[in-house]
């Protein structure tokens, strides 16, 4: 038989307790073992919306701590360099001046939307303006391109110049440049790779991912600097 | 933890490899927590919301990033959220001084009719704070009191009852049997009714009445049990079950 006086003890050793866990800052007395049990039972306790809420949540909540954590690796492997570009002493389309290009250390540059949905054939466009390349980069089949579009921002903003390493073989985390099925060209993020498919995504996340066939390979090639103009 | 990861060990090591999953367990599984941290200090609504998305958010990036492995990630994530908690709130009351301050060294009338409009706004929407009210102020009293007299094992067991946390539970915690965990209750429930007497009879009369306040429903005075005996049965979670 529980006292009313019992009651009225627990009553208050129960506001005391609630006290002392407050003041607790070293949380001396909650142990790992007791807040894990905490967090099971408050999970369990969530009714259907909350439950449902929170699992949208959470969804949310990875997506973006991944696109922020690419945003970051993204930011420390590519830094920005001043853009140096010159005048094409021939006049071809990049196909045609990719090998002359590479020869005097330079790279083809084109004005051209890569960003998605606004890509060209860029094979066939004609090039006027080479990118001089840096001398850390080594000789090699490279092609420039002016990005458009807000789709990777704040790694890649409108009018920034990215070099693309051609015939490279993209992994998870890289950014490439990709020609889609309608063939238009889209720079995006290596998301994943799987079995059959590659998920390219956007760093903005007003853009849903892209997923393309693996085979034939999509990328035309990986983005390893970006330039802006000084 | 879930089937995919039964220990935090697993969603650590989930989570140092950018395992989607891995990141949205660690949220499932910690917000609710965090939220209940955040409603017991005090903090409601969006700015809760946006405190422990913004922690788990600062966690997880700083688990990828670095490697870092917390050997108790509960304890790590609760005192993490705590820290921040008390820093914003003192934050805030700095940012209360200072407009205060700021309004009183305004010269011309315009300009403290802008400063005071200002000062107003945040002391509104700054978080109210009880920790002034009587009843609290006797209830930090006497938990001072208690904290003092109290073994660790004690001080967990009332923690736990502030939690309304199952007997069974907390006998678990603590490592000993239910019959056990049933006679200590009983044991703590004296002590602290001679704590809670021998605090009473120092304070003045207005003081008091706060404490008994919680005790006048039951008409009863802080005095010896007259039920001694352990099959009294403590008003845990799990009796009233």
């Amino acid at each position: 038989m529980i006292s009313d006086s019992d009651r009225s003890v627990y009553e208050l050793m129960s506001a005391v307790g609630r006290e002392i866990e407050s003041t607790d800052e070293q949380l001396a007395f909650q142990d790992e073992k007791f807040l894990s049990w905490l967090a099971r039972d408050l999970r369990g306790a969530l009714n259907n919306e909350e439950r449902t809420q929170d699992e949208l949540d959470a969804s949310d909540f990875a997506r973006r701590a991944l696109t922020r954590l690419a945003v970051r690796r993204a930011e420390k492997a590519l830094p920005r360099r001043p853009l140096r570009e010159r005048t094409a002493p021939i006049a071809a389309t990049t196909e045609q001046s990719l090998t002359v290009a590479s020869a005097n250390r330079c790279a083809t540059l084109l004005d051209l939307a890569v960003a998605a949905g606004q890509g060209r054939e860029i094979w066939d466009e004609p090039c006027d303006r080479w990118l001089e390349l840096p001398g850390d980069i080594s000789p090699g089949r490279y092609v420039a391109l002016r990005v458009a579009g807000d789709s990777m921002t704040p790694v890649l903003c409108a009018r920034e110049v990215i070099l693309i390493q051609l015939d490279s073989t993209p992994r998870v985390d890289d950014l490439v440049v990709a020609r889609l099925p309608d063939q238009s060209h889209v720079v995006k993020r290596v998301a994943s790779i799987k079995d059959g498919s590659i998920e390219l995504a956007s760093f903005n996340p007003g853009y849903n991912p892209i997923f393309v066939a693996r085979e034939p390979s999509p990328v035309v090639g990986t983005v390893i600097a970006r330039f802006t103009r000084g | 933890m879930s089937d995919r990861f039964p220990t935090s060990a697993n969603l650590l090591a989930g989570i140092h490899d950018g395992d989607e999953s891995a990141i949205r367990e660690l949220f499932l599984l910690y917000a609710p927590l965090l939220r209940d941290q955040a409603r017991r200090m005090g903090i409601d609504g969006d700015d809760r919301d946006d405190m422990v998305t913004t922690l788990l958010d600062d966690v997880v990036l700083h688990l990828m990033e670095h490697r870092l492995a917390p050997r108790d990630l509960a304890r790590y994530l609760v005192a993490a959220f705590r820290n921040r908690a008390r820093r914003r709130h003192r934050d805030s009351s700095r940012r209360e001084s200072n407009m205060g301050t700021a309004s009183s060294e305004i010269g011309t009338a315009q300009q403290r009719i802008v400063a005071e409009c200002i000062s107003e706004y945040t002391l509104a929407s700054s978080t109210v704070s009880d920790s002034a009210t009587p009843s609290r102020l006797a209830i930090v009293g006497l938990a001072r009191c208690v904290a003092a007299e109290l073994s660790d094992d004690e001080m967990k067991m009332i923690v736990g009852i502030g939690r309304h946390i199952p007997l069974r539970e907390i006998a678990d915690q603590l490592q000993i049997t239910y019959g056990a965990a049933r006679v200590r209750v009983h044991r703590l429930r004296e002590r602290f009714r001679r704590i809670a007497s021998e605090y009473v009879a120092t304070l003045k009369p207005n003081e008091k009445n706060e404490i008994t306040r919680f005790l006048r429903r039951a008409e009863f005075e802080l005095t010896p049990s007259t039920s001694n005996h352990p099959s009294a049965q403590p008003v845990l979670r799990e009796q009233s079950q």
